[in-house]
């Protein structure tokens, strides 16, 4: 190895026209008769005046219900801090402090505070809308009961920051940056009953399937798996999808057993169907510009994707044809997270301009989120 | 690369890219926030420093330097609401300047913040009412291509058009952004013919204001 | 080939990495926008997702220079490879890509690895190939957007004794000039040591 670091050394120093002879082949690569893509906006999203109109249809109001102050939201894509719980409370986490913003009657509560230079960077309700799960910058994972406001647990074990979070009963999935998801059992002492390995970066994304049989994960590491159930510990998925960017946006389709969709970041900018089933990509399409986050209407049958460097717009797409139903614009930096309402009607985005907006998309469910989701009880945490 | 990597979805791309060796510094300290707020004021303060004390033949030069500096030590813009406020600043602060009308180095200001702005035609509008950057290729190529964004496709044939006529220099660049553009809307209208097509209409949002009293949940 | 059997020789590692040039050069020319994305077409590879083109003339281009590549790193003749995209009306170079290639001089002589070096398996090498190619496509946050249309080229820095085959021809290096740098991973097969960075130029 020394001798060859040595020429590898010498190649370096010296490879430029020194010693060298630069040698090209006679004939040219072919022409391009490529329109280039011009515009003279900073972002990758060079086309968007070809991009196609939205369909005529269903209208869909273009302005906000309302806009709320969020100062010092964290731009930052791989954290997740913003959650709407059954119980209709808004958890919104902003630097070292989370808020719940009750949506039926306005009142602003804090539940937590960090201590300085600790941050929040990932949050989550559990299904009934009892507890909120937080992840923080010093690698922990916290359980706060909402009712008697304070934390009820406090459970260590990951590396990095915990940038994701995800509830399956008694059981909570953390997804952090040393690209480990750990299993909680909530309900005994020895919370950690086991780890998924195989992502090599940062996770961003982490969910449950509605049936709560498979749990997606999107990292870094350009890849989305999905896991079963039954594998608390593991190091292989049950699949593997490769993307071209970090894979945060994610969710399990309401309506069609085991799709999932996912969102890739700037280099990728595909929203893509996968079914879990088969592990086949069942479609895809270029949305032009980072995607941040998905939602997706049952009674609807649409989805809708918060998207990033570009237009910071939110676009409400039907499924499966993919047409445009609505662009909604007005954030003026990226939109980072959404949430749904309980009863399905509003979706709540937060954008890296420090403001949540709350866009009335849809007409309320016929069958209540309730019912869908199953077991509803919360388990015990001690 | 290794510093790029794991925060690759946090830059934002620019236009004309970004310095490497400036980009990791930024990353750095974006994982210290506390710190980085410190480095931040610092700096900025030395920037409004130096145009303040400036004394020479080129009072652009600083805020040109600012603006820069803004853009790299930044790497989202979302974090940055000074950057349009240093815009807006900089191009009224040289508006009536003769010295700096046909300086594309303004003009190019004028542009970021035309970008940055809910309606950017207006600015451009301005700009040949006041006769600042009309004989740069730069501005008309700018200005359609935000009408272009709009669906206003036969006014940036217009402007575009008008650009050619004033001899804007670089002829040929524009003509090449001419030729570009009608490329463009003859696929444009093909695609349009494949799909029906009805605007929706974006609404602006309120402008970055200086909001002092901020608290989390209060109504905007 | 089982994974234990897996030996890497001389000739086998010159093709693997021609074939990582290869691949690479067409994920560049996608992720750059240099032709029509739509004339792109998605497979695996290393395990990833990757752009390949189905421009005819383009693909028998690039198979060409890899070809000839093959047989150069086969001689321990290339020190690089550089695939350069300017811009076509005024030629002046905008990017440059760098590969730069190490090769073990004793393996030159044997045509195989010498004893006692720690054989790479080849999942080893696919995995650092993998991570190079996802940082060519993650360049994407740094890089200038290109505006204009672009041609590109690849230029092979060879030893100076190199023979020139009638169809290659010596050439200008095409450096850009006040350009920023950023180097991304390397790998190596245990006989040929790639290095890889991008040059660009600011514009700001």
């Amino acid at each position: 190895p020394q001798q060859f670091n040595g020429v590898l050394a010498q190649s370096l120093l010296h490879g430029d026209g020194l010693k060298s002879k630069v040698l090209s082949f006679h004939s040219s690569p072919p022409n391009t008769n490529k329109t280039p893509t011009s515009t003279m906006r900073d972002h990758v999203d060079y086309n968007r005046s070809c991009q196609g109109s939205p369909k005529k249809g269903r209208v869909i109001q273009p302005t906000p219900l309302r806009i709320l102050d969020a100062p010092d939201l964290v731009d930052d894509y791989y954290l997740n801090l913003l959650d709407w719980s059954v119980k209709d409370i808004l958890a919104v986490g902003l630097r070292s402090s989370l808020y719940l913003w009750n949506a039926a009657s306005g009142e602003i509560k804090l539940l937590v505070e960090n201590p300085e230079g600790s941050f929040i960077s990932a949050l989550r309700w559990i299904q009934d809308g009892s507890h909120v799960a937080v992840g923080n910058t010093q690698n922990e994972v916290q359980i706060w009961d909402v009712e008697q406001d304070k934390m009820v647990r406090c459970m260590y074990g990951h590396s990095a920051r915990v940038s994701t979070l995800s509830w399956n009963d008694h059981l909570l999935s953390s997804g952090s940056r040393d690209s480990m998801i750990f299993n909680h059992d909530v309900r005994v002492a020895k919370h950690h009953v086991g780890t998924l390995k195989s992502h090599t970066e940062e996770i961003c994304g982490l969910t449950w399937s509605p049936e709560k049989g498979s749990l997606a994960s999107g990292g870094n590491d350009n890849t989305c798996m999905v896991w079963d159930r039954r594998q608390t510990s593991s190091t292989t998925p049950v699949h593997t999808f490769q993307q071209r960017a970090a894979v945060k946006a994610m969710a399990w389709c309401p309506f069609e057993r085991g799709l999932l969709a996912t969102g890739g970041g700037t280099a990728d900018r595909h929203i893509r169907f996968y079914n879990t089933q088969n592990g086949k990509c069942v479609s895809s399409i270029d949305t032009k510009s980072q995607v941040c986050s998905l939602v997706w209407s049952a009674r609807n049958k649409e989805i809708l994707s918060a998207h990033g460097f570009s237009m910071n717009q939110l676009t409400v797409w039907k499924y499966p044809t993919m047409t445009k139903v609505a662009n909604l614009t007005g954030h003026s930096s990226r939109v980072l997270h959404t949430a749904l309402s309980p009863d399905g009607t509003t979706v709540c985005s937060a954008a890296a301009d420090e403001t949540l907006r709350f866009w009335k998309v849809w007409d309320p469910e016929i069958k209540k989120r309730l019912e869908f989701n199953g077991v509803l009880n919360s388990p015990r945490i001690r | 690369m290794a510093e790029i990597e794991p925060s690759k979805e946090n830059i934002q791309p620019l236009k004309g890219g970004r310095d490497a060796v400036k980009l990791v510094k930024a990353l750095r300290l974006q994982n210290d926030p506390v710190k980085q707020e410190g480095v931040l004021a610092k700096e900025r303060a030395q920037h409004e420093a130096k145009i303040h004390l400036y004394s020479g033949e080129d009072p652009l030069s600083p805020w040109l330097d600012y603006i820069v500096w803004t853009r790299s030590s930044h790497t989202t813009a979302g974090t940055e609401a000074h950057h349009i406020q240093l815009l807006e600043k900089c191009t009224r602060n040289f508006k009536d300047d003769l010295k700096y009308r046909d300086d594309q180095r303004y003009l190019k200001v004028w542009i970021m913040y035309a970008d940055a702005v809910p309606d950017p035609t207006e600015i451009f509008a301005f700009l040949k009412a006041n006769k600042i950057g009309v004989t740069h290729a730069l501005l008309y190529e700018a200005w359609a291509m935000a009408l272009e964004d709009q669906g206003k496709v036969s006014k940036a044939d217009k402007v575009l058009e008008y650009g050619i006529r004033k001899q804007a220099e670089p002829k040929a660049r524009l003509q090449a952004a001419y030729t570009r553009f009608q490329k463009r809307a003859v696929q444009r209208i093909q695609k349009q013919q494949e799909a029906g097509r009805i605007e929706s209409k974006s609404t602006a949002g309120p402008g970055l204001s200086s909001r002092n009293d901020r608290s989390f949940g209060n109504p905007l | 080939m089982a994974e234990e059997d897996f030996v890497i020789t001389l000739r086998g590692s010159a093709k693997l990495v021609a074939e990582f040039f290869g691949y690479s050069v067409h994920s560049i020319l996608y992720q750059r926008g240099i032709y029509e994305p739509d004339t792109f077409v998605t497979l695996k590879k290393y395990g990833l997702r990757m752009q390949m083109s189905t421009d005819k003339k383009l693909c028998e281009y690039v198979n060409h220079v890899m070809r000839q590549l093959e047989g150069w790193l086969e001689n321990g003749q290339v020190q690089k490879l550089v695939l350069v995209i300017a811009t076509n009306k005024e030629n002046d170079a905008r990017e440059r890509w760098v590969f730069d290639v190490g090769t073990d001089k004793a393996a030159l002589q044997t045509g195989k690895v010498a004893g006692g070096v720690k054989q790479k398996t080849q999942k080893e090498i696919q995995k650092e190939i993998a991570a190079i190619i996802r940082q060519i496509t993650s360049s994407v946050s740094f890089l200038p957007i290109l505006e204009t249309t672009c041609w590109f080229d690849l230029l092979v820095h060879t030893a100076q004794d190199c023979k020139v085959p009638p169809t290659w021809e010596e050439t200008d290096p095409m450096f850009i000039a006040d350009s920023s740098q950023v180097r991304l991973r390397s790998f190596n097969t245990s006989i040929h040591t790639i290095g890889t960075s991008v040059a660009y130029k600011m514009d700001q």
